[in-house]
């Protein structure tokens, strides 16, 4: 009896031995790095679905199936292929609208491709360029262009015919300076200052009825521009940027009767989180929870990590201010700037004035190795995927990516003024400030 | 169908002298080894977890030899996951509840007090739910960032996470099967009554996040547990 209970066992086990084979062996996955180099078109779509499928951290905000996108796509890029195997050039309108369509619609509003056309004939454009929030937010219908330009004036004063192009050509050019200077003929703004540090920073600042400190940024570069000034070479330009910063920062410190704080952040391209600690940083004394925030945490499509505080705190130097913090946003206003928006409309005395914002909330990772997600590709190299690697939601738990910061006091471009030092936004949030309404 | 009604009918008849039912409760220790395709994502380290089994066993015994063995088993399965070099300090445990119910034939041989069997076959089961706790990373610590700032993830940029994880449709497959099998030795004190102790294997063939079409990391878990308990035996024979 035992031995034909061990051999029908046995049978048994030897039939079933081949049921192991049945889980999946892991796929060979090179790092998005190292899948730059290709010959084909459809080897350069392959690269970059993969480089997507690992990388991009937005995936169940998408309503579109990758898997699908792949299927459907992958017979027009074999088509291609037979092209260029027969020496013929790829037309970069005609990559463009592909690229177009398969990356065009994607939620993660930091994300932006470049894409070499390799097959291009000498006299076509090299590159396809794809921007997700740009394609999105020129369909808003209260879209504008950017209007502002503070983070071009450097290059605006430096080169007149770039200046021609944006309407800049003296600082007086920039709305919020014309602004402040035209309070300032009427007595009510001093400690007027600006400055700007090419491709680092603009900083405009004044003080408001002698309570009602004023600052612009046009980039969350403070960290670097604080780095800079203490160098012992510092430039011209540094310093008067980083006055202008220091005259803020030192009014909001030390006078005595601060009514509000204005934090002008309009067509401010985001930058640092850490600059939080010297901006809004300064306003608080205790920490803020603007929201939470999760990461890609594995080479899954929906690996996560858990929903996180996203807190910020008081910076080394800061004071509860009580009065309204009025922020001011646009269109134009991306990453950091719509983080810190979101930041004061959690605080209890925070106001955000202006438009509904970008939609690109998500945080930029530096190190692809932090959570093996975001950017990818190489920029200037054959393809270059620019992604965020971590997703935001504000206080009440909602994900605004690809939507915006909704204002609490709607502006309109359309409908404003900010020419000949009227700001109407600007305007406004000293209004709010002074009368609570 | 009916044919094959009838036919189990007939050698549970034809059985039926030396049939025997049994059904027992078991408890005891299990270890999950978890198997990750962590790909090019190096500095990550998957480790197995321990956790508790209990079973309900319910056997019927065509022969003295052979019968067949049905059971109802609460398993934890888990895994931790720990990160190296400058994200030392970042980790994960995560706790599955699965239940599952095998169905194996089993093989006995031996005396009427002590008998030994093994048993084979294979399960299907169900992803209960799941528990998640460790330290993560915050986008932002407490104060401005300083050179070696790594070194601060448990104390100043480290998130203490210890929550039940929400299952994602497009991830998670929450059905699980896959092969099973077990060694058992037991002492029948009474007639009725037999103590027994086993070692049991899981195989599980069912990728946990294979709803996520083309995942490039596919992960199963295979638990091994030893468990006590009785067994309460009916009808004639041995």
């Amino acid at each position: 009896m035992m031995k034909k209970s061990i051999y029908t066992f046995l049978a048994l086990a030897a039939l079933s031995a081949g049921l192991v084979s049945c889980r999946k062996t892991e796929a060979e996955i090179l790092t998005p790095s190292n899948q730059l180099d290709y010959r084909l078109p459809s080897e350069q779509f392959l690269s970059i679905w993969n480089s997507m499928n690992t990388s991009y951290a937005m995936w169940d905000l998408e309503d579109v199936d990758w898997t699908s996108v792949k299927n459907e796509y992958m017979p027009e890029f074999l088509a291609l292929d037979d092209s260029v195997k027969a020496d013929y050039t790829i037309s970069t309108s005609h990559l463009q609208e592909l690229y177009n369509g398969i990356l065009g619609g994607l939620t993660d509003h930091h994300a932006y491709f470049s894409i070499k056309n390799l097959w291009a004939s000498d006299a076509d454009k090299p590159n396809v360029s794809v921007s997700p929030g740009n394609i999105e937010i020129s369909s808003r219908d209260y879209y504008h262009e950017e209007h502002i330009h503070s983070r071009h004036i450097s290059w605006a004063l430096n080169y007149p015919s770039y200046g021609d192009r944006i309407g800049i050509h003296s600082w007086d050019d920039l709305t919020m300076v014309a602004w402040l200077k035209k309070l300032q003929e009427q007595g009510r703004a001093t400690d007027v200052k600006y400055g700007s540090v090419e491709d680092v920073v603009t900083v405009v600042s004044g003080l408001v009825d002698g309570c009602i400190p004023y600052i612009h940024i046009s980039d969350f570069m403070l960290t670097q521009l604080l780095e800079l000034a203490q160098n012992d070479y510092a430039t011209q330009d540094v310093e008067d940027t980083f006055r202008a910063y220091e005259s803020f920062k030192k009014n909001v410190l030390e006078l005595d009767d601060v009514k509000g704080v204005i934090i002008d952040l309009r067509e401010n391209g985001g930058g640092y989180l850490n600059d939080e600690f010297y901006l809004l940083g300064l306003l608080i004394d205790k920490p803020v929870q603007m929201g939470w925030s999760r990461e890609k945490s594995g080479l899954g499509r929906f690996d996560y990590s858990p929903w996180m505080p996203h807190t910020f705190y008081p910076g080394p130097e800061h004071r509860a201010v009580d009065g309204p913090v009025v922020v001011v946003s646009d269109l134009y206003s991306v990453s950091m700037s719509e983080i810190t928006t979101m930041l004061v409309k959690a605080m209890p005395n925070g106001c955000f004035i202006g438009e509904r914002t970008f939609g690109g909330h998500g945080v930029i990772s530096g190190d692809f190795e932090a959570d093996y997600a975001g950017t990818f590709g190489e920029r200037g190299a054959n393809h270059y995927g620019y992604l965020s690697s971590r997703v935001v939601k504000d206080y009440n738990g909602d994900i605004l990516e690809g939507i915006g910061v909704i204002p609490d006091i709607e502006m309109s471009y359309a409908e404003g003024t900010f020419k000949g030092g009227e700001d109407t936004w600007l305007t406004r949030a000293v209004e709010y400030i002074r009368n609570g309404i | 169908m009916k044919r094959i009604i009838l036919c189990l009918f007939a050698l549970t008849l034809c059985f039926g002298a030396r049939a025997q039912w049994s059904v027992g409760v078991m408890a005891g220790y299990d270890y999950n080894v978890y198997s990750v395709a962590k790909g090019y994502a190096y500095d990550y380290r998957y480790g197995g977890m321990g956790g508790l089994e209990v079973t309900v066993p319910v056997q019927y015994n065509f022969l003295d030899w052979l019968g067949l063995r049905a059971d109802v088993s609460y398993v934890q399965k888990g895994h931790t996951m720990h990160r190296t070099g400058v994200y030392e300090g970042l980790w994960t445990d995560t706790r599955d509840h699965y239940l599952h119910v095998p169905l194996m034939l089993s093989f006995s041989f031996g005396g009427s007090k002590v008998r030994g069997w093994v048993d084979a076959g294979g399960y299907i089961g169900g992803w209960l739910s799941s528990w998640q706790k460790g330290v993560a990373s915050l986008p932002i610590g407490i104060e401005p960032e300083q050179e070696g700032a790594f070194k601060y993830y448990q104390d100043v940029r480290g998130y203490r996470f210890d929550e039940k994880v929400e299952f994602l449709d497009r991830k998670d497959q929450r059905f699980d099967a896959g092969l099973t099998g077990l060694a058992g030795v037991g002492w029948k004190v009474t007639p009725l009554v037999e103590l027994r102790l086993e070692g049991v294997c899981w195989y599980s063939l069912i990728d946990t996040a294979s709803r996520t079409p083309d995942n490039v990391a596919p992960r199963y878990n295979t638990t091994w547990a030893l468990r006590v308990g009785c067994a309460f035996h009916f009808g004639g024979g041995k």
